[in-house]
């Protein structure tokens, strides 16, 4: 289950202590309170998408429709407010994991029942829910929903924190707790590796391999649909392309983090810890006087280190296995 | 290639578990068996049975330890199995207690039969009975409710996950049974596990490492393991032995031939025509996608069943 082990953790870890530090160095208030305060805030709804996302990369799926997803949702609580600024903010947080789970379950029922790959599918959906999105918009005239038509009490949800840690950071390790555990003692957690790992003996080992993944999108669109509602807490400005571009960012994070695109293989932990050091990355290059223009570029080059250092790994062990193989077929 | 090195004069040192390939190459042939030097002579001067004594540590006729059995009730019945272009009209029965050898050349449907019966795939027409109720198609879940299990062929492709540790990998098909609200309980599992490995003399560290750091044979006893787990009344065994060595070879055949004593329906697939013949208290033999005779233990002979197998009229 763990084929790039502890080390790659370990790695991120290594590395995303070399960008504090460095920043620290030039640029003190980097590593103040203020500074880790802001920079796992800037972590957090991304961490969110990262843990859902990682539970279908596990079963080699993807989700491509993320960001539409997170601005579908996030749209949604501005609306709400709209309609009633006084809606409770639980009320809004629990439409947005509705909404979100609901588009999970139409990425699912399309992946795991008509059986059309997921990146298809949702490079699809990436489209439409952008588009209900904007025709929504459109439809009621509302391009920008802004922090003074939302209840106060959301507002401050969104940028309060307890005991200095962020709400929100506390919501995605609270989240992160859960999943990790799950992933590992509960059933269904097991069998989701097992599906990516090798689908023809989970399939023979009796694992209802479309309930899983079905159930891995609409998890994964709940956390997305949270994400939402938390960025529109958070930046308390929403209008009809919130999140557009998220799923790089996102896909990058978990590959980052150790979870092979392959499947079966890798932890929610270590896709959080990638998407912690993207994000400090991306708030570290500004202050190292890096034009912002290039974070982008910064995502994208991640994403090909981590995929070429999880290739030179996997070519490595095979030769290993080979070894391995040649020995046991010559006589033990 | 290794006799023209030896032809040259070069010394040449051949590892091998296929004696036909020693006998072909070699002069001199020296045995190990757990790791201390057995026998060590000329191979002229040793023949086949000898040998293969030597490095099982046992005689040649309990490299097929078949039980005699009286056959109960039939525990499977297939009927009129059909799945277009593939095979066509397949039936027969295994009763409980009893071994029955699918046999025919690579390519006959044998396998296919045996995916179609488990439900990995779908089937065009006939019935699958098991235990006197009716299967239903194309769903492995329901297969193993039923009572049904099956050792696929490619034991890395199909049998195992080889990156999951030896205990997961175990209890796999039977995580239901291990879990309690959907939770795993771990000391469940891990006696699970442990008991089974013991049973079938698993040689490993531990539960823990993955199986991929397992040598064939001791795979091979994983896949079996897994699916007795489930206590099916009815086994399906495709290429059991198929590339591993002798020795695990021999404790295959052992256990099957217990497991079936004990009241176990075995239906085994293999293209070994020894075992087949040493194994199976019937065989049936497929040629191209159809049942071209059945045969009982005694009429079963290395000429029948070739003859079924190439469908140059069988005893049907």
């Amino acid at each position: 289950m763990r084929t790039l082990p502890a080390g790659r953790e370990m790695t991120i870890v290594a590395a995303l202590a070399v960008v504090v530090v460095v920043t620290g160095i030039v640029h003190p208030s980097f590593v103040s309170g203020q500074g880790l305060h802001d920079l796992f805030l800037n972590a957090s709804i991304i961490a969110l998408l990262a843990v859902g996302q990682t539970l279908l990369v596990i079963t080699r799926n993807i989700d491509l429709s993320v960001g539409s997803v997170m601005g579908l949702t996030a749209y949604l609580s501005g609306q709400l407010f709209l309609a009633d600024q006084n809606t409770p903010t639980i009320l809004v947080l629990a439409a947005g994991i509705g909404l979100g789970a609901v588009c999970g379950a139409i990425n699912g029922a399309l992946v795991a029942i008509a059986k059309v790959p997921a990146l298809v599918v949702t490079l699809g959906t990436l489209y439409v829910f952008r588009g209900i999105n904007h025709a929504w918009a459109s439809s009621t005239d509302v391009q920008q929903v802004n922090a003074y038509q939302m209840s106060p009490d959301f507002l401050s949800f969104g940028s309060g924190s307890v005991l200095g840690i962020p709400n929100l950071s506390l919501i995605a390790l609270a989240v992160l707790a859960v999943v990790a555990y799950s992933l590992h003692g509960y059933r269904a957690g097991r069998e989701l590796y097992a599906i990516g790992s090798n689908p023809d003996a989970a399939r023979l080992a009796g694992i209802p391999m479309g309930r899983r993944v079905f159930g891995a999108f609409v998890i994964s669109g709940a956390l997305v649909g949270l994400g939402g509602a938390t960025h529109a807490a958070y930046f308390g400005t929403i209008n009809a392309s919130v999140g557009t571009g998220r799923e790089l960012a996102v896909v990058a994070a978990v590959v980052v983090g150790g979870v092979a695109i392959f499947g079966g293989s890798g932890t929610v932990v270590g896709a959080v810890l990638g998407a912690l050091l993207l994000t400090t990355i991306t708030s570290a290059l500004p202050v190292l006087g890096v034009p912002a223009f290039w974070q982008r570029a910064v995502d994208g080059a991640a994403l090909l280190l981590a995929i070429s250092a999880d290739r030179a790994v996997l070519v490595r062990m095979a030769a290993r296995l080979r070894a391995r193989q040649h020995s046991i077929r010559s006589g033990r | 290639m290794a006799r023209r090195l030896s032809a040259n004069g070069a010394a040449l040192l051949f590892i091998s578990h296929r004696l036909e390939e020693m006998y072909a190459l070699c002069q001199r042939v020296t045995v190990l068996r757990d790791g201390a030097l057995v026998t060590s002579a000329p191979l002229a001067d040793i023949d086949h049975d000898t040998l293969v004594r030597s490095m099982v540590g046992r005689s040649v006729e309990q490299l097929f330890p078949k039980r005699d059995t009286e056959p109960g009730a039939v525990a499977l019945t297939v009927d009129g199995l059909s799945r277009r272009g593939v095979f066509a009209d397949v039936s027969f029965t295994v009763r409980a207690g009893e071994i029955v050898g699918l046999a025919g050349l690579v390519g006959s449907g044998r396998s296919e039969v045996a995916r179609a019966v488990f439900g990995v795939d779908e089937r065009d027409a006939g019935t699958v009975t098991l235990g006197g109720k009716p299967l239903v198609a194309g769903n492995p879940r329901a297969a193993i409710a039923a009572g049904l299990a099956m050792v696929p062929e490619d034991r890395r492709e199909q049998g195992l996950i080889l990156e999951l540790s030896i205990e997961r990998n175990a209890t796999l098909p039977r995580l239901s049974d291990v879990s309690r609200w959907g939770l795993v309980r771990r000391a469940r599992e891990r006696a699970l596990a442990g008991r089974w490995a013991e049973r079938l003399g698993v040689k490993l560290r531990r539960l823990t490492d993955p199986v991929a750091t397992l040598s064939g044979g001791n795979q091979q006893k994983v896949v079996i393991g897994k699916w007795l787990a489930t206590e099916p009344t009815v086994l399906i065994v495709d290429e059991p032995t198929r590339g591993i060595d002798i020795g695990a070879k021999v404790e295959v055949h052992a256990l099957l031939s217990e497991l079936a004593a004990a009241g176990l329906a075995v239906l085994m697939i293999s293209s070994e025509l020894a075992e087949v013949l040493g194994m199976a208290d019937r065989v049936v033999v497929m040629h191209e996608g159809r049942v071209t005779a059945e045969l009982s233990r005694a009429e079963a002979s290395e000429e029948a069943v070739l003859r079924a197998a190439t469908g140059n009229g069988g005893v049907r």
